[in-house]
C-alpha cells in the first residue's frame, strides 16, 4: 500500500491495519496462554483467554464495519480494494484461530492425565510450529513480504505430517492402555485444533500474496486469476 | 577553492570589460569610436575588477572559514551520535522512542533482543511489537502528555516477559515531540524469586513428610499398640526408617549449603577410575541382583583422573543409585568411562522409563522430581542430582543428559584431566 494524498483515507487504512494487528496480538497471546495451560495444567489461565476472546470478537466486528464504511464512502480500487477485501477475510481467520485457542483450554479442563509421554514432546513441537506460522504470517502482512508468506505455505505440510504422527501415536496408546483413552482423545483434539490454526495461518498467507501481487493462489492448480 | 577563485576573478574582469566597452561604443560617434571605446573600457574594467577582486578574496576567506566550521560541527555531531548510540546499545534496559504519531524513531539493541524484533524504525508500535498493552501505554502517554510507570507481564508471540515500564512524553515549547519508553526486564529476577520460594516450600514439605510419619507412628504406639510386641517393633522400624530419611535429607541440604558457601575443601589425588568403580559396584551388588539388572562396566584399566576421592565416590554413587532406582526389573545399565581430548567423560546409561525433553533441563534442580509420586515410592531426597551437578562443577567439569521416553537415559559428567 503506497501513501495517499488524501490524508483522511490514509488514516482510515492505517487504522484498519492497526486493528487487524491488534487482533493478531491478542490471538498470539491466546495461543501462548492455551499452550501454557496445557504445559502447567494451569486452569486459571482459562479466564484470561475468555476475556481476550471477547476482545477478538469485537475486533472482528469493528474490522468488518470499517471495511464496509471505507468501501461505501471511498470506492477504493486496485491495491486498496484488495487490502480491504483481505482485511475482512484475515479478521475472520484470526477470529477462528482465537476460537480454537479457547477450544484447547476447554480440552485441557477435561484432561484426566495431564501428560502422555509418548506424544508430549511432539505436541509442543506442533504448537511451536503453529505459533511460529501465526507470528510469521502477521510479520508478512506488516512487511508485505511475499517470500515469507510463501515459506508459511510450505511449512503447513510439516504441521500436517506432525499432526498425523501424533494421531498415530495416540491410537497406539489407546490400544495399549484403555485407561488413557479419555485423555488421549482430548490430546487428539488439541493436536487437531493446532493443525487447524496452522491452516488458518496458511489462508492468511494466501491473502497476503493476493494483497501484494494481486494473484489468487487459493486452490492452486484449479484456477489462477489475476487482478491488477 | 583556489581554482574557483580564479574562475570568478576572470569572469568579473571579462564582464566588466565587456560592459564598459559596450557603453563607450554607444556614446562614441566617429569611426575611431571602436578604438576610443577600447581605452576607457580597459582602464575602468581593470579598476572595477581590481575592486571586486578584493571583495571576492574576503568572500572566499569567509566561505573557507564557514566550511571549516561546518566540518568541525559535523565531526562533533557524528562523534556525539556515535557516543549516544554506544551508550544506548550498551544499556541493559530496552529503550523505545516514538514521534508524536506513535511511529518508532529509535530503539536500542537491548529492546530488540528483549522483544525478539528487528527493523522497527518507521513502523508503528503495533506493527513492530504486536502487543496491545505496550501500544495502549504509549498511546496514553502521547495523548495525555503525562509520564507512566508500572510493572507488566507481557506475552509477545511465544515470549513471556515481566518488565518495569517507564514511559515519558517528549515535550518542547508545549508541543509533543513524541515519547521515550524504558523497559527493565525483571523476568530473570522473577524466575529466581520463584525458585527461592519453591525451594523453601520444597524443603518444608520434604522435612514434614517423614516427621508426620514419625509422629503418627509414635502416637499410635503411645495410644495402645504397645501391648502387641510385633506391631510395636514394626512401627519402631518405620520410625527409624523415616528418621534416617530425615537425617539423609538434612545431610544433603548441609552438603549443598557447604558447596554454596565454598567451604568445601578438595583433596585432589590421582585416582584409578576402574579400581574405584569396581569397589563401588560391590556396594550396589545386592540391589542389582535383587532387580536382576544386567550391569556392565566399560572402563579402561589405566584410566586415571585427578579428583577428590570422597567427592568422586559421592558423584558416582548418586548416579548409579539413580539408574538402579529407575531401571525396571531385568533392565540393563552400562557404566562407561572414556578419555576425550583434555577431559574424562563418565556416563551411566540405563534402560529405564526415560525423561521428557522439558524435564531434562530441570532434573539437576534441587527437589525437582519428574514424577513426584513415583520418586517418593522409590525413596530419595530429591537432591541427589543437584549434588552431582554442584560437585562436578566444583571440580571444573560439567553434567549432561540424553534421554528418550520409553528407551532410557544416559547421564554423564566430565572432569578435566
Amino acid at each position: 500500500m503506497t501513501a495517499h494524498t488524501d490524508k483522511e483515507f490514509e488514516a482510515q487504512l492505517q487504522k484498519l491495519k492497526g486493528m487487524i494487528l491488534a487482533m493478531g496480538a491478542d490471538v498470539e497471546a491466546m495461543i501462548s496462554m492455551a499452550m501454557k495451560s496445557l504445559k502447567e495444567n494451569n486452569l486459571s489461565l482459562g479466564q484470561q483467554i475468555f476475556i481476550k476472546e471477547d476482545e477478538v470478537n469485537h475486533f472482528e466486528m469493528d474490522v468488518g464495519d470499517l471495511c464496509i464504511k471505507i468501501l461505501a464512502l471511498r470506492q477504493p480500487a486496485a491495491s486498496d480494494l484488495r487490502f480491504i477485501a483481505i482485511g475482512i477475510r484475515i479478521s475472520n481467520d484470526l477470529e477462528r484461530i482465537g476460537d480454537l485457542a479457547v477450544n484447547i483450554v476447554q480440552r485441557v479442563e477435561k484432561l484426566t492425565h495431564a501428560s502422555i509421554p509418548q506424544v508430549h514432546d511432539k505436541l509442543f513441537t506442533l504448537s511451536e510450529k503453529t505459533q511460529k506460522m501465526v507470528n510469521s504470517v502477521l510479520n508478512a502482512f506488516v512487511d508485505q513480504d511475499v517470500e515469507l508468506a510463501q515459506k508459511i505455505l510450505a511449512s503447513d505440510d510439516e504441521v500436517d505430517a506432525l499432526n498425523k504422527d501424533i494421531h498415530q501415536s495416540l491410537l497406539t496408546v489407546m490400544q495399549t492402555d484403555s485407561k488413557l483413552i479419555p485423555s488421549a482423545i482430548m490430546l487428539l483434539l488439541i493436536s487437531r485444533h493446532l493443525e487447524r490454526m496452522a491452516d488458518h495461518a496458511t489462508n492468511i498467507a494466501e491473502q497476503v500474496i493476493y494483497m501484494v501481487k494481486g494473484q489468487d493462489i487459493r486452490h492452486a492448480g484449479k484456477s489462477t486469476n489475476s487482478l491488477s | 577553492m583556489k581554482s574557483l577563485f580564479w574562475k570568478i576573478y576572470l569572469l568579473f574582469v571579462g564582464v566588466n570589460f565587456l560592459t564598459v566597452f559596450f557603453l563607450s561604443f554607444q556614446f562614441s560617434f566617429s569611426f575611431t569610436r571602436f578604438f576610443i571605446a577600447l581605452i576607457p573600457s580597459f582602464f575602468i574594467g581593470f579598476f572595477l575588477s581590481h575592486y571586486f577582486s578584493k571583495k571576492i578574496t574576503s568572500l572566499n576567506i569567509s566561505i573557507k572559514n564557514l566550511s571549516q566550521k561546518m566540518e568541525n560541527e559535523h565531526d562533533a555531531l557524528t562523534e556525539e551520535k556515535n557516543r549516544l548510540a554506544t551508550i544506548l546499545n550498551g544499556m541493559m534496559e530496552g529503550v523505545l522512542v516514538t514521534d508524536a504519531k506513535g511511529v518508532i524513531t529509535l530503539v536500542n539493541l537491548s529492546f530488540q533482543n528483549m522483544m525478539g524484533v528487528k527493523n522497527c524504525l518507521g513502523k508503528t508500535i503495533i506493527e513492530c511489537i504486536r502487543n496491545n498493552e505496550i501500544h495502549s501505554i504509549i498511546t496514553q502517554v502521547l495523548s495525555e502528555k503525562k509520564s507512566y510507570e508500572g510493572t507488566f507481564s507481557f506475552i509477545i508471540a511465544t515470549l513471556e516477559l515481566h518488565c518495569i515500564v517507564h514511559s515519558a512524553p517528549l515535550i518542547a515549547n508545549g508541543l509533543s515531540l513524541g515519547s521515550v519508553t524504558v523497559f527493565s526486564d525483571t523476568t530473570q529476577i522473577r524466575k529466581l524469586e520463584n525458585i527461592r520460594q519453591d525451594f523453601v516450600a520444597n524443603v518444608s514439605h520434604e522435612l514434614r513428610t517423614p516427621l508426620t510419619s514419625i509422629i503418627g507412628y509414635a502416637e499410635t504406639i503411645r495410644d495402645g499398640e504397645m501391648t502387641d510386641k510385633e506391631t510395636t517393633l514394626r512401627f519402631i522400624q518405620k520410625i527409624e526408617k523415616n528418621a534416617i530419611q530425615l537425617k539423609d535429607l538434612v545431610n544433603d541440604i548441609l552438603f549443598l549449603s557447604q558447596m554454596d558457601s565454598k567451604t568445601l575443601h578438595l583433596n585432589i589425588q590421582i585416582l584409578n577410575l576402574k579400581n574405584l568403580a569396581t569397589e563401588l559396584l560391590q556396594d550396589f551388588q545386592s540391589r542389582v541382583n535383587e532387580k536382576k539388572i544386567n550391569l556392565s562396566l566399560d572402563f579402561k584399566d589405566d584410566l586415571m583422573v585427578k579428583a577428590d576421592e570422597r567427592i568422586l565416590r559421592q558423584i558416582m554413587t548418586n548416579l548409579l543409585d539413580n539408574a538402579i532406582k529407575y531401571t525396571p526389573l531385568s533392565g540393563e545399565i552400562k557404566w562407561m568411562a572414556s578419555q576425550q581430548k583434555d577431559q574424562i567423560c563418565i556416563a551411566v546409561k540405563d534402560t529405564g522409563i526415560g525423561i521428557l525433553k522439558e524435564d531434562q533441563a530441570r532434573i539437576f534442580e534441587r527437589f525437582y522430581r519428574v514424577d513426584k509420586s513415583r520418586s517418593r515410592e522409590v525413596g530419595g531426597t530429591g537432591l541427589g542430582l543437584a549434588i552431582v551437578k554442584n560437585l562436578v562443577q566444583f571440580h571444573g567439569g560439567s553434567v549432561s543428559v540424553q534421554s528418550e521416553v520409553g528407551f532410557g537415559s544416559t547421564l554423564s559428567f566430565t572432569l578435566p584431566l
